[in-house]
């Protein structure tokens, strides 16, 4: 059934579909609207799930810890200081290797205060063990948000679906939305093979010592490396359900481009606009999407390049002192692949700034007529 | 693709009435994208609202800057000096006005007193009426499309309050609406 | 721009009045108290004034509108409290208990204030009830001479003849009566239509006629009229002028479920009499005050409810036997009450010593024998008398109100100011007026913090009276409903800082002001409201 819904109400169905038994969140512009349609359906019964009520992310992910350890189906949503807030038990939930699934609707961290979108927030979380997917539709929010289920599930990894704040989250369009019967066939219930039974006491991740704990990271990383693997498995099983797949890295018209921009989020889909506009007047520009930040799709994004094309990066994150947190992992994901050509980095679109289509003319303009900064960044529509 | 511009004030329901009519196009096959200007809910406070249609897939995410029509929930925000850029040279309006707006030049306005509208049928409080559906019916009439039987099931759809009189007032500024001489 | 996000100007050009459709306003709307007191007291102000320890200007305000607080403080039965919009939420402010304290602070600290010169205008007052004590108080407080006549040897009306004692005690009601009486010339003993008649009333400008409601409704049943078988209002009459009455051990019965009944059944309690009370209805509709049936409820006294007498017998030695009929309720009648239907032969009887009848009372104006009586029960004397013509005006029990001290004392001052506009030869100011009330709705509850009933009554209520301190602190909880009461909220929520103090109050800048409402949401007492541009 097809309807005209906002990516929070699609992230919203997508938990309901998933017959999530327990949630735990903390209302945080601009994932409210997630907060309270899924306590709204909890409330009235159409969803079977406990919503807890927390007072701050921390709680909402320490409550999930323990619900998810009991072998239930667990989620959570957030944006930006709400994120960075619960930090410290996204190590833990990877740790424990917990399939917890969460939303983190990109919003930029303060100061100076904001609640408009940039990917700051949820690249800074890179490091803590958690699967990442970045959405560019709200068709891609549902699809994604059931699938992630199945994938942390199977990897025993967490993972967090992440989205533009307001530009996708609060904009309405038209949603193929999956009939419930079809994901039940699709994601059966959680089957945790170790969890919290007072019938079977263990002990989950007490004490550990030098000699074993290095090992515990060596399978999370194996999980890391095995995931490729299983995210196309999922999502080949999730293309025979419902007809729609994703891949990792997706590429519009740029096998024969001369200048290719690599981009994620609602930037990349101004970019396909753009692209599609250009090609329109000849010009051989072309988009590889990442839908990946972790694991990153090294492989998959190098096999798409074919130089000597000219290479940019859209940064809508910043770490600074360094720079755009994809171009990073491009540069490194390309220099492994043994690629020299240079990567062009450029940074648009921080707390809210609007990323247009003639930014990105303006991108493709100095990728292909060189003179863009190939050894700084390159700001886009910044008013020094 | 044709972009839409809703102008207003905070409470007036310009953010609703975008997804409103971005349902009822839906209704008629459009593909649509309608959304908020993100900005700070102030109530009082200026508020745009947006609304792509298209019949492909609408890839453009970024907001618009020069619409193909300005549906305006209070008249006041027209004389304002931001209007008129935010609306494209032949740009066609739809305004709430009790009386006859002043004219701007290279623009086609028709107007209705969407206020009273509002008050006959009890839409919002006295302090805030809720003027958005009336717009909408008016919008339906002066383009021609979405269908009225499409802004009505979409206001049914949308709407949960008062719907009864949200129907009604759609209908009596579908036809109220008069066109600018 | 400077390295951090820092303010380097004032937001001043932002001219956020330009985005307004609603302007805030600061409203008086009345407070519930005050719309409710028959009396017409400014209860609002007072307690305001309490707040602020001005007990001597609260005593000014209170007496502005009823010369008896003392009085009124022991027994009006406060429709105020029954209203106020703290009633519900904890505890109705104890308005009874500050009347009575400003009323007892005037009996003992009140300075004596010089009457004005009287004028050469001239008013006979007729009835020394509250009506025409509150008449007479006004009337002379304007220069007016007044005579005042009442067929009692003491002045008071149903205060000194009807009210039992442990009601209203001698001493207070004498004192209050002092004070009121101060410049009017008084003649006890003067039954209008026996002592005097019209003759009499013709040299004075006007005449204010007020002499209550005593004759007590019959009980049209047989052996009514027989020894033993009295009025209750008779037997209250008697017991306050200092009459003898001999009840000890005896059994008596009352008729009715009014404050009379009340008064006499718990009156004849205090003189040792086993006492029955009879009531043809239930307990909820007796028109007693709740008070009163809360006190009488919680004496030693029977009643017996869903009864009504039937015949009335007397043995040889003296012994009364009332035969009666049990009830039941059916439809309600006129008054909205249920109307009690007897059930057949239900009849049993009761042995008394004595019986009260007290079913009413009904005004007595053979002094006028051409009066009309309307169907609501108003008097038209218009036509009794040519040389009274436009002279004459009434009021107390013989107006077509409840008959309470409170509506005696609020018809007395009009009657008061609807004379001295006569005299002035202007008409009077119409006191009809539509006024808003501040209702429960206008109320930030939110803002204010619940108490302990029961723990804050009790408190309050030990010894009896207040203290300075205590009635502080009762005032102290006073909402104001409906008006500003200066808590700074408007200026303090403001996101636009479009409130701006001023010395009377606040003032609202249009500037700045978008309309928003923060201001009118966060009114804790209902004074602000939002109106359309």
């Amino acid at each position: 059934m097809r309807q005209v819904i906002s990516g929070n109400e699609a992230a919203s169905l997508a938990v309901k579909l998933a017959r999530v038994q327990v949630i735990s969140a903390y209302p945080i512009t601009p994932q409210t609207t997630i907060a309270e349609k899924l306590s709204e359906i909890c409330g009235s019964g159409e969803l079977a799930a406990r919503f807890v009520r927390v007072e701050s992310e921390h709680s909402a992910m320490s409550t999930l810890i323990g619900a998810a350890s009991t072998g239930v189906r667990t989620f959570t949503a957030t944006s930006a200081q709400g994120l960075a807030l619960m930090h410290e038990p996204l190590f833990w939930a990877s740790g424990a290797r917990l399939p917890i699934v969460m939303v983190d609707v990109n919003r930029a961290m303060a100061a100076p205060w904001t609640i408009w979108c940039d990917q700051t927030d949820s690249v800074a979380q890179r490091d803590t063990g958690w699967l990442q997917f970045y959405c560019w539709s709200n068709q891609e929010i549902i699809d994604t948000v059931i699938c992630a289920f199945k994938i942390a599930e199977k990897l025993l990894v967490p993972c967090m679906v992440c989205y533009d704040g307001f530009f996708i989250s609060h904009t309405y369009e038209p949603v193929e939305i999956p009939e419930q019967k079809d994901v039940d066939e699709f994601l059966p219930p959680r089957n945790a093979e170790y969890k919290l039974d007072t019938e079977n006491p263990h002990t989950f991740s007490g004490g550990t010592l030098p000699n074993y704990f290095m090992e515990f990271r060596y399978k999370l990383q194996r999980a890391f490396e095995r995931a490729p693997e299983v995210i196309a498995r999922v999502y080949g099983e999730y293309v025979q359900c419902f007809d729609r797949t994703y891949d990792s890295v997706e590429s519009y018209a740029a096998d024969d481009a001369d200048a290719v921009l690599v981009a994620s989020g609602s930037a990349a889909s101004t970019v396909w606009h753009t692209v599609k506009a250009l090609r329109d007047q000849g010009r051989k520009v072309g988009l590889l999407r990442i839908r990946q930040l972790r694991p990153f799709p090294a492989a998959e994004l190098a096999a798409k390049i074919h130089p000597p094309q000219r290479i940019g990066v859209l940064d809508r994150n910043l770490s600074p002192g360094t720079g755009g947190v994809f171009t990073q992992e491009v540069r490194a994901a390309l220099h492994r692949d043994g690629h020299t050509g240079r990567i062009h980095e450029f940074i648009a679109g921080l707390g809210g700034r609007d990323i247009t289509m003639n930014n990105i003319i303006d991108i493709y303009d100095r990728l292909e007529q060189k003179t863009a900064n190939a050894s700084a960044i390159n700001w886009v529509g910044l008013n020094p | 693709m044709t972009e839409l511009t809703f102008f207003g004030r905070g409470g007036q329901g310009a953010v609703v009435a975008s997804e409103i009519l971005g349902e009822a196009y839906f209704r008629d096959g459009y593909f649509v994208q309608s959304f908020p200007s993100f900005g700070v809910e102030r109530r009082g406070a200026p508020v745009t609202a947006f609304l792509r249609i298209d019949k492909e897939f609408i890839y453009l995410r970024s907001m618009i800057y020069q619409a193909d029509w300005g549906l305006v929930l209070a008249a006041d925000i027209m004389q304002a000096p931001t209007f008129r850029p935010a609306v494209k040279d032949g740009a066609r309006v739809v305004v709430n006005s009790s009386s006859p707006p002043v004219a701007l030049p290279g623009l086609q306005v028709a107007y209705l007193d969407a206020t009273a509208i509002a008050f006959k049928h009890k839409l919002g409080s006295q302090a805030a009426p809720l003027v958005n559906t009336a717009l909408l019916g008016a919008f339906a009439r002066v383009n021609g499309a979405p269908g009225l039987d499409s802004v009505l099931a979409a206001v049914e759809q949308k709407v949960p309050h008062n719907t009864t009189q949200n129907l009604e007032a759609v209908r009596d500024a579908y036809d109220s609406v008069k066109n600018l001489e | 721009m400077p390295e951090l996000a820092v303010s380097s100007g004032s937001m001043s050009w932002n001219k956020t009045g330009s985005w307004r459709s609603s302007t805030p306003l600061h409203i008086d709307k009345t407070p519930p108290c005050n719309f409710n007191c028959p009396a017409g007291e400014n209860i609002r102000g007072y307690i305001d004034l309490l707040k602020h320890y001005q007990t001597a200007e609260a005593f000014e305000l209170l007496t502005s509108a009823n010369p008896l607080p003392a009085v009124c403080g022991r027994v009006c039965f406060h429709p105020c409290q029954a209203h106020c919009n703290r009633h519900g939420f904890d505890l109705a402010i104890q308005v009874r208990l500050l009347e009575k304290f400003i009323g007892d602070w005037g009996l003992e600290q009140a300075p004596t204030k010089p009457l004005p010169q009287t004028s050469g205008r001239k008013v006979a007052v007729i009835g020394a009830g509250p009506a025409g004590l509150a008449a007479a108080y006004y009337l002379r407080r304007k220069g007016v001479a007044v005579t005042m006549y009442d067929d009692h040897a003491l002045p008071g009306g149903i205060l000194e003849y009807g009210i039992p004692a442990y009601r209203l005690e001698k001493d207070v009601l004498q004192a209050e009566l002092t004070r009121v009486l101060t410049g009017i010339e008084f003649h006890p003993g003067m039954k209008f239509g026996r002592d005097f008649d019209i003759g009499a009333l013709v040299e004075y400008d006007a005449v204010f006629l007020a002499t209550g409601a005593h004759q007590s409704k019959r009980l049209h049943i047989e052996g009514e009229n027989i020894p033993g078988v009295e009025s209750g209002l008779g037997f209250l009459q008697q017991l306050n002028s200092g009459e003898k009455i001999d009840v000890q051990s005896h059994n008596v019965l009352v008729i009715g479920g009014g404050n009379t009944a009340c008064d006499v059944a718990r009156s004849a309690y205090r003189l040792g009499a086993h006492v029955t009370l009879l009531y043809r209805r239930t307990e909820r509709e007796m028109p007693a005050f709740a008070e009163e049936i809360e006190q009488l409820r919680a004496e030693p006294i029977h009643c017996e409810f869903l009864v009504a007498p039937e015949r009335i017998t007397r043995a040889e030695n003296g012994t009364l036997t009332l035969t009666a009929i049990r009830m039941k309720l059916g439809e309600p009648d006129e008054s909205g009450r249920a109307r009690p239907v007897a059930i057949e032969g239900s009849q049993f009887t009761l042995i008394a010593d004595r019986i009260f009848a007290a079913i009413g009372e009904d005004p007595d104006v053979s002094f006028f024998p051409n009066a009309q009586q309307h169907d609501d029960g108003e008097f038209d004397f218009s036509g009794v008398d040519a040389r009274l013509a436009g002279k004459l005006f009434v009021g107390g029990d013989l107006l077509p109100n409840p008959r309470t001290v409170p509506h005696a004392v609020g018809s007395g001052r009009l009657a008061a100011e609807k004379i001295l506009a006569q005299l002035r030869g202007e008409p009077l100011v119409a006191h009809d007026c539509v006024v808003e009330v501040a209702g429960p709705e206008d109320i930030n509850y939110r803002y204010f913090t619940r108490i302990n009933a029961v723990k804050w009554q009790t408190g309050l209520a030990a010894g009896g009276a207040l203290s300075e301190q205590s009635a502080h602190a009762e005032a102290e909880r006073c909402f104001s409903c409906g008006v500003c009461s200066k808590c700074d909220n408007c200026f303090n929520f403001c996101p636009d800082l479009a409130v701006i103090k001023s010395a009377g109050g606040y003032q609202v800048n249009l500037e700045y002001c978008k309309g928003c409402g923060i201001c009118a949401a966060e009114c804790p007492g209902g004074s602000l409201r939002m109106r359309q541009q």
